[in-house]
């Protein structure tokens, strides 16, 4: 547990994207010789992810946040763009290129109970990563796993059980384990709580902490659940239909949100306490298809201050001097009246 | 005043291949006139199978004993047929995910005539059907109802489905609703607007409305009054305002504590430790003892009763969480309430 | 469903039929050569050069092939050398006997098949549906030829109850149709029943009670229209395995029909009559499949469709 165990929040990103765009055939021709139609389901996305940093990913179900993660880690197919990793560009390499990198980029994804191999033990799970790496021999294999999954907090009597077995919280604490073993720079959680009862989900996420400040990750992590994010991330990015909307630290994104849509999104997350009646807005509608996006701000139809401009131009996602950033024109009219 | 719906010490249990599980345990239910009931509990915690008990909508294997009464009458052991004109007239369902809950293969107008014909009290005309349809969509806010009678399911999206669900169940002007998990699937955002509709059909009808859910937010938001499920035992039924402000039993604690909140600083989360346990791990104590900071050995070993916290709410634990005075000058008791 | 989709099946399966006719054609023409089975082995040299230049077999096989699909096109599908006349002719005085054994052996298959696996899964493990999956896994293991021995031995032999062979009364339906529907109506049983079962556990059906249907009317109005579209698919390969089990059971039961045809041309080298069989239980397949994905795109409004979103 040694392993990086300096936090040193450098300059140097450790993750660099850059204008990433994926889009897909749909599997319907417009007409019999048509062409396909095309699903822009990450459309123009840029952040960094410095080391040590814990980065929130927020939107709906179809904005791309679960296609960003799986593009960053060549589980999808990059339209266009750049992903960098440690000055190291990874968009066109070679499978076998690949395999040094999965070392250090690991993930964890939703479900844990269809992550584990239903047929070996959870301990076998865990060792597996550091036979496809050629990683140590057998007893030093053994070793690091038993001390891993102690310290995410199984027992000793439950490493021989099998993923059945186990509650699901425990699966997931085994995936996490099986994915920090390699002893990763950057871990990707794509809704790694969300499949979890209620009183477990924090489990995880004091367990996900505890794992970030003792090892020195770099988190990548994506929720529709934005005050998990709000607990978790120190950087949030908002996105919307294939874009990001706003980014910035995640305190000045909950407590001041600038773009409309993520005012409503915060405002749409029931609080548990009776009569503390906030302001809600309650937005009209659902996300537009990906398919068939709206022109100008993607936003604009769902928008109370639309204008007619959003609805011809796109507003480019500009930052302050503090490194927040708003993708809407009517927000910075905002913010030159407050400056 | 008599309530609606009343379960006195209902019990639900499945017989498999094996044994035979205790889902339901002794559970009292009062759901008054226009009243707004959420019934929180983890997966296990028997509160959707309540539903589907007071429904009597339970798979053949299931045991039922208690009462189930509606308006002072026992709805429990009636005959399917009597129960079938029940359903949809005076009691309805909607479930949680309302991409499945439609018949794919049917026109959403198809469905809505069905449910429109079968709480008529003779045969109605095509344009008859039509035009109370297009009404039922247009008041659970369906934006252009006559073109969605024609569209599938599938055409739709998750939030529009659920309102059609609705739309359904309001064919026969039930006097209950009951909302299994019906937000669960849908994004925050559509999330907001589904509860107002259910705040909005009570206001308009004085409909009771049995809000399921695992989401203490959403009680939060929604509710008159909220139950408590743990392991198929209600352990603590009140007020919303009472309940969220002074919850005296351990596990209601637990979970609130566990919640994470946009606006609160930095507070670590302090999850309930432990897992949940399986139905045939239930002994006679209480089945939160293992999970429990203020356990004894007599919890253990006894079921706790309900006792009286404040008007009106309730717990069962025989190591309280101390009471707080903010709320009322009530003198807080320990006396056996009859519930 | 839209024209788009049924015109791209359509192309689709024209070109399966194109396809299958061409590797029979080579095969056919790679696997002997016909003037030696017709005229004998120790024909005469210069015969066996005028039989093949007769009938175009010294030619290149892609001149015999582009001839073949022209003649094919002009409705002239080759001569029988066994039977000396159009090969046509010998085919279609068999296709009728098929037909019938086909038919009436289709029409039991569902009308038994279906409404068993439908019954089982409403009246899930019970001893009902215990017997039923016990009798459907007994009647699809059991290989057809040695159901058709065991039948003639018991109807025919000991009980000379009926024919063992031939063909013209309906007593000599009853065995052949009795092997064949066994097996088919066992396979269409179990499917219809996971069929059923899989549907009404989908949560639509808990939607169709709670709306107020009784547990007959949900089952008539919301499971049965679902489970329809799994089974359309099996009805595919049902075609295919009647095609195969044809002709073991003809051959079996002297049943005068194009199985038998085939299984004789085939040892007598007839190249056209082999071709136009194949050809036709091709077709047969092909258009069963078109017809099915057709079906589906009416039973399915899924298929072949676009979400529209809002």
């Amino acid at each position: 547990m040694n392993q990086q165990a300096t936090t040193v929040l450098s300059d140097t990103p450790l993750l660099k994207v850059r204008n990433l765009h994926c889009a897909f055939k749909s599997s319907k021709r417009s007409s019999l010789f048509g062409p396909y139609t095309l699903i822009h389901a990450v459309n123009g996305v840029n952040f960094d992810i410095s080391p040590g940093e814990a980065f929130g990913l927020v939107g709906e179900s179809g904005c791309g946040k679960s296609t960003t993660a799986k593009l960053i880690l060549n589980m999808a197919r990059v339209s266009e763009g750049s992903v960098e990793f440690r000055d190291q560009e990874l968009v066109g390499l070679s499978d076998k290129a690949w395999k040094p990198l999965r070392q250090k980029m690991q993930y964890v994804f939703q479900d844990p109970l269809g992550a584990l191999d239903p047929r070996m033990t959870i301990l076998d799970q865990v060792i597996e990563p550091l036979i496809i790496h050629h990683l140590h021999d057998a007893d030093k294999r053994r070793q690091l796993a038993q001390e891993l999954l102690h310290s995410v907090g199984l027992q000793s009597g439950q490493l021989n059980k099998f993923p059945h077995e186990l509650s699901g919280g425990q699966r997931q604490r085994v995936v996490l384990a099986r994915a920090l073993i390699l002893q990763p720079e950057l871990l990707v959680c794509d809704e790694p709580i969300s499949a979890l009862d209620v009183s477990i989900q924090a489990q995880i996420v004091n367990l996900l902490q505890q794992l970030r400040r003792d090892m020195g990750l770099t988190l990548l992590f994506i929720s529709h659940d934005l005050s998990i994010v709000s607990h978790l991330c120190d950087r949030v990015a908002v996105m919307y239909l294939g874009q990001i909307v706003e980014m910035g630290p995640a305190k000045q994104i909950f407590s001041d949100p600038r773009h409309p849509y993520t005012q409503a999104l915060i405002s749409a997350i029931p609080k548990a306490e009776p009569g503390a009646e906030c302001e809600r807005i309650t937005l009209s509608g659902e996300p537009p298809s990906p398919a068939d996006p709206p022109a100008g701000c993607r936003f604009n139809p769902r928008c109370w201050m639309a204008t007619e401009r959003c609805r011809e131009q796109v507003p480019a996602l500009e930052s302050d001097h503090s490194g927040h950033a708003v993708a809407c024109f009517e927000a910075k009219i905002h913010v030159k009246e407050v400056l | 005043m008599q309530p609606l719906l009343e379960t006195r010490d209902l019990n639900v249990s499945f017989a498999t291949e094996q044994c035979t599980v205790p889902v339901v345990r002794g559970v009292d239910l009062k759901v008054g006139s226009g009243e707004i009931i959420g019934l929180v509990g983890e997966s296990g915690s028997g509160k959707s199978v309540t539903c589907m008990a007071v429904m009597g909508l339970l798979d053949d294997n299931a045991r039922l004993s208690g009462e189930i009464r509606w308006d002072g009458k026992q709805l429990n052991g009636q005959d399917d047929r009597i129960m079938s004109d029940f359903r949809g007239n005076e009691l309805a369902m909607i479930f949680q995910d309302p991409m499945s809950a439609l018949n794919p293969v049917q026109t959403v107008g198809k469905q809505l005539y069905e449910a429109i014909q079968l709480n008529a009290p003779g045969r109605l005309s095509r344009s008859e059907l039509k035009r109370q349809a297009i009404k039922l969509l247009s008041d659970v806010g369906v934006p252009a109802p006559e073109a969605r009678l024609k569209a599938y399911p599938h055409q739709l999206s998750g939030g529009l489905n659920q309102r059609v669900v609705i739309a359904m169940m309001l064919a026969g002007e039930p006097r209950l609703l009951i909302a299994d998990e019906p937000t669960t699937a849908l994004d925050v955002t559509v999330q907001a607007q589904i509860l107002d509709l259910l705040r909005q059909l009570r206001d308009q009808r004085g409909m009771s409305i049995i809000l399921v859910t695992h989401d203490l937010g959403v009680v939060a938001e929604t509710c008159d009054r909220v139950v408590v499920m743990y392991c198929g035992r209600v352990v603590e039924t009140g007020p919303i305002e009472s309940v969220f402000s002074n919850p005296r039993h351990p596990y209601t604690s637990g979970l609130l504590a566990s919640l994470p909140r946009i606006d609160a600083d930095d507070h670590k989360l302090t999850p309930i430790p432990g897992v949940v346990p399986q139905p045939h791990e239930l002994g006679e104590g209480c089945a939160f003892a293992p999970r429990c900071p203020n356990a004894s050995s007599h919890c253990y070993s006894d079921s706790p009763a309900m006792l009286c916290s404040e008007a009106d709410h309730f717990f069962s634990c025989f190591t309280p969480m101390p009471t707080k005075f903010e709320h009322s000058d009530y003198e807080p008791t320990s006396n056996h309430c009859a519930l | 469903m839209n024209l788009l989709y049924a015109l791209q099946k359509l192309a689709r399966a024209l070109l399966t039929v194109l396809l299958i006719v061409t590797t029979v054609f080579v095969v056919l023409r790679l696997s002997g050569d016909p003037a030696i089975y017709v005229l004998g082995l120790d024909a005469d040299p210069l015969a066996l050069d005028a039989f093949r230049h007769r009938w175009g077999l010294d030619k290149p096989i892609l001149a015999q092939y582009m001839q073949f699909l022209l003649n094919c096109l002009q409705g002239d599908f080759g001569y029988s050398y066994f039977e000396e006349r159009d090969a046509i002719e010998a085919v279609m005085e068999r296709l009728p006997a098929t037909l019938l054994l086909m038919g009436i052996t289709g029409l039991f298959t569902l009308l038994i098949g279906i409404p068993a696996g439908i019954y089982a899964a409403l009246h899930r493990n019970t001893w009902i549906d215990r017997l039923t999956m016990l009798v459907s896994v007994a009647g699809f293991s059991l290989p057809n030829f040695v159901l058709g021995i065991f039948l003639i031995m018991l109807f025919s032999v000991t009980w000379q109850l009926l024919p063992t062979s031939g063909s013209g009364t309906w007593k000599h339906l009853v065995m052949p149709v009795l092997t064949m529907t066994v097996a088919e109506a066992a396979i269409f049983a179990r499917f219809t029943r996971s069929a059923m079962l899989e549907v009404l556990n989908q949560p639509y059906m808990r939607t169709a009670r709670a709306k107020g249907l009784r547990w007959h009317q949900a089952v008539y109005r919301h499971a049965l229209p679902n489970a329809a579209i799994p089974l359309v698919t099996i009805v595919g390969f049902f075609v295919g395995t009647l095609v195969a089990g044809g002709v073991v059971t003809e051959s079996l039961f002297a049943w005068p029909g194009l199985g038998r045809l085939l299984v004789s041309s085939v040892a007598n080298r007839d190249l056209a009559v082999v071709q136009i069989i194949v050809m036709m239980i091709a077709c047969s397949m092909v258009l069963t499949n078109l017809v099915i994905d057709l079906l589906y795109g009416w039973l399915d409004p899924r298929v072949g469709s676009l979400r529209t979103g809002d």
